[in-house]
């Protein structure tokens, strides 16, 4: 994992150190001081930006007076694509909402959704991508037929991923309005059935709370914590998601100022809903990478909630390798090589191994077929 | 060649730790190392402001070579913004094309400060000509036209203006001619310099126009709306110059828009200025000269 | 079963008028809409109470007639501007521009 030299400078070039202890260092003045930004060096400021960017946290940055151009329209323009997408989100949301009128029972909203209603601190700035909504299991097809009532329809998939989907995944396949483009994920589970965890969906449901001057529901405090730490630690991807970390610090602490008793209901609630690791990992890399001190009664997990020393280990050398973007002017063959090894990580622990070889086998026979019809449309590549 | 930099200063600059230049409101970071591709770049960009690299830069973009020993003679370039390709690699002779394509990529996906039209804009008088068409309607040769009669060039893309105005911003950068127009330009304007034919891109082949100095000089100054023309090149069609509604010149200015929702209210706020601020036509020409005199008289009568 | 609409009357709507044609801005949505006459009509006065599609077409019809619109390609047949208002009225709804009101 050896990291590659820093490139020969210029005459009078400044260098920033292309290393991944600047990187860390960078983000972590943005996350913790941003006030102090304004005093970086230029060279390192710009650095601090595209990292920002890359770890989609531009948009929480402040533009200021202190900051000379190109910044204030650096910033700037980073804030009018949250606030549009938290525009977006908001609108799908009404939508939704009325065309869920004849539909009994509760509707909750997951994650960027639940953070842009309730106006949690971690949702000033934040970039939404699709609705997430979370249903009792029964009450899905009366949904789904809601919705395409309305106009929503279906996202066209193979019958293997529809089946996937609809057997496997804790969702029905994606839908979206033809006039807008958002997608709406209707999930009976914040995890896939057949994978390693199984939360008591019930439960969640009926610890949800109403949102006020909404038709929806949120997770109660402690479960959308929980919801938010499985979500990164078992939810398959981990490029970028230094951002789904710092949605967790911002959670733990905005409802440990604001909820009574939420410290202390914490580790019982994780253990009761089977959710003790991915507590444990959240807790753990908020306090380590982002350098926050949680209250003691938040950051002593139970023993029990700890994996294996090997396992500790190998998390311990790879996650912050995966959560955080490497540095723009080098390739870290490292930081993709632990985004790989956890994104199988995750999808083994979603699902149990002879599934996966099915799954995943299946998928690149489909590929294959595909490219061989000579259609063109190849894999995505590594591109932003 | 480039400002205060001889060829070889600027290719070693440009391959090695990379060169800024000032293009309109954005500094742009670039480092190159491209085969064959400094000596024109060098020359299509000698006008812009070169800046040392103690800054923040608002785009930094590396173009290089990619060798593929196994394709034999497809060597290819990549661009990587931040360190991430926006496409894939192309063919390494269409280079100075990539890279002038990719910046617009950027600046389209980037740049929300700005409410971006799809348009070319010229200054002259002190009024701004905005002229948005879809591709194809012969808009960037009609906006070479006027750059080399005079008309201060703000962009042949980018109608660039902050959102709740009407004040057009400048963003002079080399206009690429696309196939036929290529000939029409060398005949409106012999001895015209401009950049390398560049044959088997995507539009077909292309050549650029430099940015006029005078324009670059003046970048920094911005200038209000005044005209919105849709010109439609039509061979042997005779000239003419109709009033267009303004509900449809807000509309056709608002789809052919970069990024108009995405800004939200403050789009809706700039459009309802443009229109309320300028003349609205349809233009339909097939002989340049006649309609930059055309253009010209609308300029010239304008009040304000 | 009666169902009447309404325009909110929350500043949802900002609106350019150029003659007989209108551009509106959703706030809410970001959507921008181009109406002619007769919807902008429906949309900013019509509906600034609530209003069925029976009170809306007569609303129309006097206008039309007021306008003195023979010949006019706003001036349709009855049961065709009828239908067309319908049609009108649920897609503004869809939109979200106007709100339904279910009266048993």
């Amino acid at each position: 994992m050896a990291e590659r030299m820093a490139e020969a400078a210029g005459p009078g070039q400044p260098v920033v150190a292309p290393t991944t202890a600047t990187v860390r260092r960078l983000l972590g003045i943005a996350l913790r001081e941003p006030q102090a930004l304004p005093e970086l060096s230029a060279p390192e400021l710009d650095l601090c930006l595209r990292l920002l960017r890359r770890a989609r946290l531009l948009g929480r940055i402040e533009s200021s007076r202190r900051f000379t151009h190109p910044v204030p329209d650096i910033l700037r323009s980073a804030r009018v694509i949250a606030e549009s997408r938290a525009r977006v989100a908001r609108w799908e949301m009404d939508r939704l909402a009325w065309a869920l009128t004849g539909v009994d029972g509760p509707v909750l909203v997951l994650k960027g959704c639940a953070y842009l209603l309730l106006g949690t601190p971690n949702a000033t700035g934040r970039s939404f991508a699709d609705v997430d909504l979370l249903l009792p299991a029964e009450a899905l097809p009366a949904a789904e037929a809601a919705l395409k009532a309305r106009g929503w329809s279906a996202t066209e998939l193979t019958p293997y991923d529809d089946r996937y989907y609809r057997d496997w995944a804790h969702e029905l396949p994606p839908m979206q309005h033809p006039e807008r483009e958002v997608e709406v994920d209707l999930h009976h589970n914040i995890v896939m059935p057949t994978g390693y965890l199984k939360p008591d969906a019930a439960e969640l449901i009926a610890a949800a709370r109403p949102i006020e001057g909404t038709r929806f529901h949120a997770l109660a405090p402690v479960d959308m914590v929980l919801h938010a730490a499985v979500h990164l630690f078992y939810g398959g991807e981990m490029d970028g998601s230094l951002r789904e970390l710092v949605d967790i610090a911002d959670l733990l602490q905005h409802f440990d100022a604001t909820e009574p008793g939420f410290r202390d209901a914490f580790w019982p609630r994780a253990e009761a809903l089977g959710l003790l690791r991915p507590a444990f990992y959240a807790v753990r890399y908020v306090e380590r990478l982002l350098e926050l001190r949680l209250p003691a009664a938040l950051a002593a997990a139970p023993a029990r909630a700890a994996p294996s020393r090997p396992v500790l280990a190998l998390m311990d050398a790879l996650v912050p390798l995966a959560l955080y973007p490497y540095h723009p002017e080098r390739r870290a063959r490292s930081a993709t090589a632990a985004r790989q090894a956890l994104f199988i990580r995750s999808h083994w622990v979603k699902m149990p191994p002879l599934m996966l070889a099915r799954h995943l086998g299946a998928k690149t026979l489909a590929r294959l077929r595909h490219q061989m019809r000579g259609s063109g449309k190849g894999e995505p590549g590594a591109a932003g | 060649m480039s400002t205060g930099l001889d060829p070889d200063t600027f290719e070693s600059r440009l391959a090695g730790p990379g060169l800024g230049f000032r293009v309109g409101p954005f500094d742009l970071f670039l480092k190159a190392r491209v085969k064959g591709l400094a000596a024109p770049l060098a020359r299509l960009y000698r006008h812009y402001p070169v800046l040392d690299a103690d800054r923040v830069f608002s785009i930094n973009l590396t173009i290089h070579d990619v060798w593929r020993p196994a394709w034999r003679d497809r060597r290819r370039v990549r661009v990587l913004v931040d360190g991430q390709q926006p496409h894939e690699d192309m063919p390494a002779g269409q280079a100075l094309a990539v890279l002038e394509w990719a910046q617009n990529l950027v600046i389209a996906m980037r740049f929300h400060s700005f409410l971006m039209l799809h348009a070319a804009v010229l200054e002259r008088n002190g009024h701004a000509l905005l002229m948005p068409a879809a591709p194809g309607h012969g808009k960037t040769t009609l906006c070479a036209a006027l750059a080399l009669r005079g008309w201060r060039l703000f962009s042949d893309e980018f109608g660039l203006l902050r959102p709740g105005g009407a004040d057009m911003i400048p963003l002079p950068r080399p206009m690429p001619l696309k196939n036929a127009s290529i000939e029409v330009i060398r005949q409106f304007a012999p001895g015209v310099e401009l950049g390398p034919e560049i044959p088997g891109t995507i539009k077909g082949t292309v050549a650029h126009l430099p940015p006029p100095a005078d324009s670059v000089a003046a970048a920094q100054r911005t200038a209000p709306a005044a005209l919105v023309v849709f010109p439609r090149w039509r061979a042997d069609a005779p000239l003419t110059l109709e009033p267009c509604h303004p509900a449809q010149a807000f509309m056709e200015l608002a789809r052919n828009a970069f990024n108009y929702e995405l800004v939200g209210e403050a789009a809706f706020q700039s459009l309802r200025m443009i229109i309320d601020r300028s003349r609205c036509f349809d233009l339909v020409y097939s002989d340049l000269d006649e309609a930059i005199a055309v253009l010209t008289r609308l300029a010239d009568d304008t009040d304000g | 079963m009666s169902v009447r609409w309404r325009s909110p009357s929350d500043g949802r709507l900002a609106w350019a008028e150029y003659g007989d044609r209108f551009v509106v801005y959703h706030r809410l949505s970001s959507q921008t809409h181009f109406l002619n006459a007769a919807s902008a009509m429906i949309l900013q006065d019509l509906l600034s109470q609530p209003a069925g599609l029976e009170t809306v077409h007569a609303a129309l019809v006097q206008a039309q007639t007021d306008a003195g619109q023979a010949g006019a390609d706003e001036a349709l047949p009855p049961a065709v501007l009828r239908q067309s208002i319908a049609e009108t009225l649920l897609r503004f709804e869809e939109l979200g521009l106007v709100e339904r009101i279910d009266e048993p």
